[in-house]
Parts: C-alpha cells; sequence; structure tokens
C-alpha cells in the first residue's frame, strides 16, 4: 500500500498541551459491537505495538447527540513524542469500502486503546486528534483501556476543544463524554450469547470450556421458567420471613412485591378458561397440521424418488 | 472442492476443462472420472467437520448488518481458520448489495410458470454482474485486512434469511457456486451461515450453519457438466429402455445410470446443518464481565422469552407452508405428465431397436454389413429429453420439512408457556379464594 504519511508535529511548545476536564455534559450511545472489533483490533496488534487506533463510524442527530455504531482498524505507527504517521490512504480506502456498504454512517471521530499504564490520553493522541479533526469536525475521540489498571475495562469518550489566547493555539483540551451502552433487542441476544459463553468458561467443572452452544427455544424457555421459579422462591422465602418476624420488614421491598403482585393481570376463571383452551386448540390443530404434512412429505419423497429411477 | 469422492485436484481441472470446452466426449470424461476415483483413494479426505466456533464478535457483526438492511436480505463474508474437525470464524464482513431470495412477504400465489422461469433467467443474469462486483469488493477489502494483521482466509459466507426460506433453487445454486469457489480455492470445508431477523427476538437467536453436503455437490457438479458438456451425436438410452431390448454395450446408459444414482438423494441429505458454538476471546470476557456490572439488568433477556403471544408468528409460518404445498402439488402434475411421455418415447425407441435388430439380421443373412443398433442420433424419438430436475421438488420437500419442524419446535415452547399461564392463573385463583 503506498503510504501517505500525515505528519504533524504539535502545535504548542514543549509543556504539557493538554489538561482533562471531568464533565459529563453530553452522552455518546455506543453499540457494542464496536467495543467487540475495537478489542479485537488491539489482540491483532503488530509485535512490540504499545495501542492501536482505527476511525469510528456512526451517526449525529440534529440535536448533536453521537451514535457510534461502527468502526475499522487504522494503521499507524509512533515514532518519539512528537511524530506520529497514520495511514491516510488506508483510511480512505477503508471508508470508500464501507460507504458501498452502509451510506448512513459517518466519520464520528477515532479510537485508541491506552498507550500505557494509566495513561489515557498522551501527547500523540492531540496529534491524532488534529489529525481527525480534518476528516470530521469536532472529532470524538474513544480510548478504551486496556492496561486493565483498576481491574476494569474502561471505555472513556473525549472531546477536545481547544484553548487558544488570541489567535495562537496553546493547547487541546479534552472533555470527558458519559458513553452509554446501545443495544437493540436482536443485539442484546446476542450479548446475552456470549454472556452464557463466558459464564462457561468459569464453570464449576473441573474443564475450562471456551465456548457455548446456541440452546434450542425450549432449553431457553426452561431456563427463563427455572429463573422465574428461582425468583419467586426468593421473594416468597422473604415474605415467609418477615410473616414470621425472623427479618425486619422493609417497606420499599414489600411496596415492590405487591405492585408486582397487582401486575398480574385479574382474569374470570371462566374467561380463562375458555381463552386457554381456544388456545390451547389452535396449538394442537397446528402441531396436527404440520405433523400431516410431514407424512405427506414422506409420501412425496418416496414418489419422486421411483420416478427417476 | 469437497467432495472425498472427487478428491485429487489434478481430476478435478479436468472437469473445469470439460464444462469449458464441452467439445470432451464421454469417454475422455469417464476417464477422468476414473481417474478420480483412483487417486482420490490414494488421497486422505479431509475429516469431517463437526462444529464451527464462532467469534462472539462475528455474531454481533452479522446481526448488526442484517438488522440494518432488514427488510433487505443482505450478505457477507466469514474469515477464519480451519483447524482440524472445526471451523473457526474470528471475523467478517459484509459486502454490498442484498441478497437474492424471497422477501418477508409471502409470495403470491398464483404465479405464471413461463413468466418465472424467464424471471430468474433475468436474475440469475443480474446476480452474475453483481458477483463479479462483489469479487471485486471481496479482493478489495481482503487486501485492507491483510495490513492489520487479521486472518484474510475467507471460510464461507453469510445471509440473512427470512423465516428459514432459503430452500430454492435459486439460493441453493448461489450457495453451490460459493461453496465451489471457496472450497476449491482456500479451504476445504466452507460453510455458510443464515441469521434470521424475522425469528430472532424474544430472547431467542436464530443462527445456524450450513453446508450442502458432498453427495448433492457432486450432483450439481454432474449436472453442470452435462448441460455444458453438450454429448452431441451420442444417444443416451434411459436403463428402461436398455433392461427392456438388453444386451446394449453404451457409453449413454452408463452415465445415465449414474446420474441416476445421483440422484436417489433425499430431501435431507442437501443440506448438512453444523452445530454452531459461540466463543469470547479472553479479553472480551473481561469486557462482557464490565458490561454486565454496568448495564445489569438491561441485558437480560430471560423473561422476554416468557411472551405469550403466538399467533403471528405461526400464521405466517403456516402460510409460507400452504405456498410450498402448493408448489409441490404444481410440481408433481408435472411430473407425473412428464413421466407419461417419457413412457411413450421409451416405448418408441424400444420398438425402434427392435425392428433394427430384425433388420440387421436379415442384412447378415444376405451378408450386408450391419446398422448400428444404439439408436439414430438423427431420429426425434433419440434426441435427448430435457427431462425436468427434481432439484426442485427436492428443495421444496426440504423446505417444508423446516416449516414444519418450525412450527412443532415453536408450539412446542407455546404449549408450555400455557401451561404456565394456567398454573399463574390458578393460583391466582386458590388465592383469591383464600382471601375470601
Amino acid at each position: 500500500m503506498a503510504e501517505t504519511t500525515a505528519t504533524a508535529t504539535a502545535a504548542a511548545g514543549e509543556e504539557a498541551p493538554f489538561k482533562m476536564v471531568e464533565t459529563a455534559r453530553q452522552v455518546v450511545k455506543m453499540h457494542p459491537v464496536v467495543l467487540f472489533a475495537i478489542l479485537d483490533h488491539f489482540i491483532h496488534r503488530n509485535e512490540g505495538q504499545q495501542r492501536v487506533i482505527g476511525t469510528l463510524l456512526g451517526t449525529r442527530t440534529a440535536t448533536g447527540q453521537l451514535v457510534v455504531k461502527n468502526c475499522f482498524p487504522v494503521p499507524h505507527v509512533e515514532q518519539g513524542d512528537e511524530e506520529v504517521a497514520v495511514g491516510k490512504d488506508y483510511l480512505q480506502q477503508m471508508l470508500d469500502l464501507h460507504r458501498q456498504v452502509n451510506s448512513n454512517e459517518e466519520v464520528l471521530g477515532w479510537y485508541a486503546t491506552t498507550p500505557g499504564q494509566g495513561v489515557l490520553i498522551n501527547q500523540q493522541s492531540c496529534l491524532i486528534q488534529d489529525f481527525y479533526s480534518a476528516e470530521c469536525g469536532d472529532p470524538l475521540h474513544v480510548v478504551v483501556d486496556t492496561s486493565l489498571a483498576n481491574n476494569v475495562l474502561g471505555v472513556k469518550a473525549f472531546m477536545s476543544e481547544t484553548v487558544k489566547l488570541g489567535e495562537s493555539v496553546l493547547a487541546a483540551s479534552f472533555v470527558q463524554l458519559k458513553v452509554e451502552l446501545q443495544a437493540s433487542e436482536k443485539e442484546r441476544i446476542g450479548l446475552d450469547l456470549m454472556i452464557k459463553a463466558s459464564k462457561s468458561r468459569f464453570d464449576q467443572s473441573q474443564q475450562l470450556q471456551d465456548s457455548k452452544q446456541i440452546n434450542t427455544e425450549v432449553e431457553n424457555l426452561e431456563q427463563s421458567m427455572t429463573r422465574l421459579l428461582t425468583m419467586l422462591e426468593n421473594v416468597s422465602a422473604y415474605v415467609d420471613d418477615v410473616v414470621a418476624k425472623r427479618k425486619t420488614p422493609d417497606y420499599k421491598t414489600g411496596s415492590k412485591i405487591a405492585s408486582v403482585i397487582s401486575m398480574v393481570p385479574r382474569i374470570e376463571p371462566a374467561v380463562f378458561e375458555k381463552s386457554f383452551r381456544s388456545n390451547l386448540q389452535d396449538l394442537l390443530m397446528v402441531v396436527y397440521l404440520s405433523n400431516l404434512t410431514r407424512t405427506q412429505l414422506a409420501v412425496a419423497e418416496r414418489i419422486a424418488k421411483t420416478s427417476t429411477v | 472442492m469437497s467432495a472425498p469422492r472427487w478428491g485429487a485436484p489434478a481430476a478435478d481441472a479436468g472437469g473445469e476443462k470439460a464444462a469449458g470446452g464441452g467439445g470432451l466426449t464421454l469417454a475422455e470424461k469417464l476417464q477422468g472420472k476414473g481417474a478420480a476415483s483412483v487417486s482420490a483413494a490414494g488421497m486422505k479426505p479431509p475429516a469431517k467437520l463437526e462444529k464451527v466456533k464462532v467469534d462472539g464478535m462475528v455474531l454481533l457483526k452479522i446481526i448488526k448488518h442484517c438488522e440494518e438492511a432488514w427488510p433487505n436480505l443482505c450478505k457477507g463474508t466469514l474469515l477464519g481458520m480451519d483447524v482440524d474437525s472445526k471451523l473457526e470464524v474470528t471475523n467478517s464482513f459484509p459486502s454490498p448489495g442484498g441478497a437474492t431470495g424471497p422477501s418477508v412477504q409471502p409470495p403470491t400465489g398464483g404465479r405464471n410458470r413461463m413468466s418465472r422461469e424467464e424471471e430468474e433467467a433475468l436474475k440469475a443474469a443480474a446476480a452474475k454482474e453483481d458477483a463479479a462486483e462483489i469479487d471485486a469488493y471481496k479482493g478489495d477489502v481482503l487486501k485492507l485486512l491483510k495490513d492489520i494483521n487479521i486472518d484474510c482466509n475467507p471460510v464461507g459466507w453469510y445471509r440473512s434469511v427470512s423465516l428459514s426460506s432459503f430452500c430454492n433453487a435459486q439460493v441453493i445454486r448461489e450457495m453451490f457456486a460459493e461453496q465451489d469457489k471457496l472450497d476449491a480455492a482456500v479451504v476445504q470445508r466452507s460453510i455458510f451461515l443464515v441469521y434470521d431477523p424475522h425469528q430472532t427476538k424474544r430472547g431467542n437467536l436464530y443462527f445456524k450453519a450450513y453446508r450442502l453436503s458432498d453427495a448433492f455437490v457432486q450432483l450439481m457438479r454432474d449436472r453442470k457438466k452435462q448441460s455444458s458438456g453438450g454429448n452431441k451425436g451420442i444417444v443416451k438410452l434411459s436403463p428402461a429402455v436398455v433392461a427392456a431390448v438388453g444386451g446394449l454395450k453404451n457409453d449413454g446408459s452408463a452415465v445415465m445410470a449414474a446420474s441416476a444414482q445421483d440422484m436417489d438423494l433425499s430431501a435431507e441429505e442437501i443440506l448438512e446443518e453444523i452445530p454452531i458454538e459461540i466463543t469470547n476471546a479472553h479479553l472480551f470476557t473481561v469486557l462482557i464481565e464490565d458490561l454486565k456490572e454496568r448495564n445489569g439488568d438491561r441485558l437480560d433477556v430471560d423473561f422476554d422469552r416468557l411472551n405469550l403471544s403466538t399467533n403471528s408468528y405461526l400464521e405466517t409460518n403456516l402460510e409460507f407452508m400452504l405456498e410450498e404445498v402448493n408448489e409441490l402439488n404444481g410440481q408433481q402434475m408435472d411430473r407425473n405428465r412428464e413421466q407419461k411421455r417419457t413412457a411413450a418415447i421409451e416405448a418408441e425407441q424400444i420398438k425402434w431397436i427392435q425392428e433394427r435388430r430384425a433388420e440387421n439380421k436379415a442384412r447378415e443373412e444376405r451378408g450386408e454389413p450391419l446398422l448400428p443398433e444404439n439408436g439414430d442420433p438423427n431420429n426425434n424419438i433419440f434426441k435427448p429429453q430435457n427431462s425436468k430436475s427434481n432439484l426442485e421438488s427436492l428443495l421444496i420437500l426440504k423446505q417444508i420439512g423446516i416449516y414444519c419442524e418450525q412450527v412443532n419446535k415453536f408450539s412446542g415452547s407455546g404449549f408450555s408457556k400455557l401451561y404456565l399461564s394456567n398454573a399463574v392463573q390458578q393460583g391466582h385463583e386458590a388465592a383469591a379464594a383464600q382471601a375470601q
């Protein structure tokens, strides 16, 4: 790839040209797939490479709300403190290819993993931020803390503001934004499966599993019902304890339980019976039909076979 | 190139030549086939694919792509590695343009057969153009992904389907083309994943991995060769005719018998389903734990599954099923007509051969040279009949089978839910009675 390097040097002097201001005036919505893709990029980094960067794609609503939906990696090289080379050609080509699939997503900013233990933003970050402000006005910068400091994998978002004195730019100040996970129903189902997969890794059984089969619907239902049952048992155990004066009653919990119970609709037994029966009959009829069809299929297959031989 | 039966690349190259050149004689083809089976015996066939390990990120990527394209269907490429008995899918990227196939609405009834075929031809032509474009796109993406250390090894493709209605000739042909290409080029065991946005809801995921079975791929390859090979000047006699007159030595009959044997394929054997496992990289596990801690109940889908409404899903499913059954009925009627026609032609052929034999006998007595007994390529009754393939009816069978399975599964959990609600209601009534 013909690498056109966009090299920029720090605009300001030797002094650290940024400060961090912790305010949460704006919320950035993030789809889970972006986070996983960033981590995947980090896992596939070059040997010896400290951090990886890439472009964030998504939408910007009229009110300025940022929704990060997608991302792709961009190769870059950091030399010393003052120089960063970003694969501009690469970025452009990848962007063109992305646009062919999804034309709604625009460049929102860039992501990076942490350059070192406990450091979120460094000198080079300003340079790259500078570079991205040419790609999109007011770039968003998302840092994923892969150094796992404090045992968390933190995700932080920043926007930069330039600090000016007269005409000369003195520094870039990164303002932190609040990151919120946004997952559609389908994405939650996918995530749920991933959660289950990571659970099975830590199963009580000694053998380490690292994967999970997709459950069938009935298995899933069983799981849901078991969970419902345990929850009900918990609640009734609590109520029993309170009634038997083993536990001091908590009025908040009590009113919550009452409101949940009142949510069970009161249906006249006769009405319920009727709808239950009709539903049951519908289902039975459908199953009968489908079994009948299956029998017919077996016959049809025989016919198809004998007619060809 | 997947079939263990065919194994050796050299033999397959021969097959390709036959498909391209078109002028290869049957004898040469048969020789090729013989050579293939010999060398295939020498080569160890690739181990059977036992499971597919899909990275959680890939799952999310596919969901994202398919959901955004919905209600249009879409497809994309899977990247990964082929390790022993499993295939690891570690990344994926979408392809531009949609995927072919029926959309959300059930097909309208009473279609005109002719116009449908024309339509399909048009679609096929358009698909060919698209395919070239998509190939170029894929190449570009792969080149770029290579630069950032991503496994750029295509191991299959994914597509979205609506209510699992992917068993039609067009989609299968597309699958065949892709699988053929991928199997020959990169991995021996490419797969395709289907994701159904229509059925992925209320806490259940519809995500399946399939592979066209080796036997089926073989059948499609043979047909491709036969249709492009042309077989000019060679008369093919059906086994029935050969059996009726007896004592004929005919290359054609051997081929016919072979292909009839291949046709002996049940609907269940077209597709192989391969179990999927979802895996997470270690860092992903950390992220998931983190997300769980911070989002807690918002990610919980366990109780979405207790939704009681079943009707709309079953209704659509039955509607689709009805449509397919109608189609199958039409196919069977066609087949009956065709069978009658074939029987008539075969009777004529037998008559012709018997007459010719009698004539040859007379000639032998007179000492004249004998005439060929195997049929006359210029005679109309020996013109190859373009018999309709039973592929389509096989696919319809498979499709109806899938619908039935879906209905049964769905109503199975429907029963459970119904009885659950019954229990809740009874508990409620009992409590009310007690209170009084």
